[in-house]
């Protein structure tokens, strides 16, 4: 319902509606910007991070290979980790939707509780977990630790999914003879396939951009890209870092394109 | 259950292959977090009465030490209160610039630009706060673009660094927290039903005396909820103040990462996430407490 087109607006209400209007695209320029100073800083052909840049090159892009090892490392995390995290949330949400159970609400609980922890504290949690079941410094520490604490988002996508489902298809299938098993591959995957599958890509798109639960289990020895880039900002000052945060926030928009997309708008 | 409508799972098991499905099922994901989050939860509060031995072990103590250490210590509960007060400041800011803005988005006639307008919101929120927080600093440099505007336009004598302060740490928070804000607002304006505002616009009301005595009330748990949401995730902060701000501006989450990461002393770091751990309970229970009380009163 836009304001300005109701009955019976004075010159007042105008200015406010037209107030209201040029604050959002302020706000909006607000959120724009750094994003836009990072991509620029991409391309500068000066020795350091300033802005304005000083010209314009690619050079800049040469020295990725500096961070193959950090990319590989983070990939290498978030992809296990979201498929954990993903087969954690979609089982506990297939379960709790289909059947009762004494501990559901409890069940629930520790789904969805990880996200809302501070990152910190989990990774304080699970630095003590490892150390005292003997096993530091592992990078499988840091696959479960993001599986755990981005397990939230496949369950609650796939609970969403799971409670608009039209239950007859399923029905019909097993009145059919089919077993459970391949009435939940033939009928219900394929039917909440989008939210599977967006489910899985907000926690891969989270784990890459992780920080401080990955330094926390790295022990110093695994080098993921958020904790490269912490570092470089306090030793070097080199474009690199705006090259690689450039990379991030390209790969950070396909996923999440991709995963609104298929979750058919998240925020409508 | 069972007495009422019986679930699809109950109705057929018995034709089942597998009778025990309902409790295989959910014995992969029951397990899992049980052994991964609970028992580590419950290590948590049980080894923040364990005693520090160098080199980032502990051996079993129960004492309450590290907790007399944390109540004792005018640092740590200087940095408590001080994180309290960032995280309110952060979010009046991100309620006060958010709530206009989604309204303006709810308000909108055109789908298009609503999703425009919601892309771009969002379109920063996944995104590593290191990266976020270095591009402010960035921006905020002595010779960048904020200070060369604000001492162009009087609010500075001359273009100095605005970064590291308190000043950075805030905007840098409420740029990274407005995302939260605008979502949980959006939903809730959104579902505010259109013919209230039309009836209260047909009997003569103008467009902010509608917005006053009618969106506003109805949207009251969103902002409960919004402002709960940015609270809780500002009191975790932990990459803003260590890239935005100098020691002065570190939160109690720093002093925990350093006393486990830096200090690796393990316990005390327990104890300190667990005084945290009670706040944010609070805040969170305060939180669902109001807006259920909201929903029981509107029903």
């Amino acid at each position: 319902m836009s304001l300005a087109k109701s009955r019976g607006l004075n010159a007042r209400d105008k200015i406010v509606a037209g107030l209201l209007r040029a604050f959002a695209w302020l706000v909006l320029l607000f959120v724009l910007t750094p994003l836009i100073i990072i991509s620029a800083m991409a391309f500068t052909s000066g020795e350091f991070l300033v802005f304005p840049p000083e010209g314009f090159s690619v050079r800049w892009f040469g020295e990725l290979t500096s961070w193959i090892g950090a990319i590989q490392n983070s990939v290498l995390v978030a992809i296990p980790a979201a498929l954990i995290a993903t087969t954690i949330g979609g089982t506990a949400a297939y379960s709790l939707d289909r059947y009762d159970y004494r501990f559901g609400k409890a069940l629930a609980a520790a789904a969805t509780l990880p996200i809302m922890l501070p990152p910190v504290i989990v990774g304080v949690m699970f630095m003590a977990f490892f150390i005292t079941i003997g096993n530091s410094g592992n990078i499988w520490n840091l696959i479960i630790a993001h599986s755990i604490f981005l397990t939230p988002f496949p369950f609650i996508l796939i609970s969403q999914g799971l409670g608009e489902l039209d239950q007859s298809f399923e029905e019909a299938a097993r009145n059919l003879g089919a077993s459970q098993l391949l009435t939940v591959r033939t009928i219900t995957f394929p039917l909440i396939r989008a939210n599977v599958i967006a489910g899985f890509l907000f926690a891969f798109i989270l784990s890459l951009n992780e920080y401080i639960i990955a330094w926390l289990l790295s022990g110093f020895a695994i080098q993921t890209v958020p904790i490269q880039i912490f570092t470089s900002l306090r030793y070097n000052y080199s474009p690199t870092i705006a090259v690689v945060s450039l990379l991030f926030i390209v790969v950070t928009f396909a996923a999440l394109t991709v995963a609104d997309y298929l979750a058919g708008g998240l925020w409508e | 259950m069972s007495t009422e409508k019986s679930t699809l799972g109950e109705r057929i098991t018995e034709t089942d292959v597998l009778p025990r499905a309902k409790y295989l099922i959910v014995s992969y994901p029951a397990i899992t977090l049980s052994l991964f989050f609970v028992v580590p939860l419950l290590l948590l509060v049980v080894v923040s009465t364990f005693q520090n031995i160098e080199g980032g072990f502990f051996q079993p103590a129960f004492t309450l030490e590290n907790y007399v250490r944390f109540i004792g210590s005018d640092l740590f509960q200087g940095r408590m209160i001080y994180t309290l007060r960032v995280a309110g400041l952060t979010t009046v800011l991100c309620l006060a610039i958010g709530y206009p803005l989604a309204y303006y988005i709810a308000t909108l006639k055109s789908e298009l630009w609503r999703r425009f307008y919601l892309s771009v919101i969002v379109s920063s929120l996944f995104l590593t706060f290191i990266i976020r927080a270095f591009a402010w600093q960035i921006l905020l440099s002595s010779d960048s673009v904020v200070p060369t505007i604000a001492s162009a336009i009087g609010l500075l004598e001359e273009p100095v660094a605005l970064v590291p302060s308190y000043f950075a740490l805030v905007v840098g928070m409420v740029y990274v927290f407005l995302p939260f804000m605008v979502l949980t607002l959006y939903t809730s304006i959104r579902d505010v039903d259109n013919s209230l505002q039309e009836a209260s616009r047909s009997l003569g009301a103008r467009p902010l005396r509608t917005f006053r005595e009618v969106t506003l009330p109805l949207t009251k748990s969103g902002i409960i909820s919004g402002s709960m949401l940015v609270f809780v995730l500002s009191l975790g902060v932990y990459v803003l103040p260590r890239i935005l701000g100098n020691p002065p501006q570190w939160t109690l989450a720093v002093l925990i990462g350093n006393q486990v990461g830096v200090e690796g002393n393990i316990p005390y770091g327990a104890t300190i996430s667990i005084v945290l751990l009670i706040v944010v309970g609070i805040i969170l229970g305060t939180g669902w407490f109001l807006t259920s009380a909201d929903r029981r009163g509107s029903l």
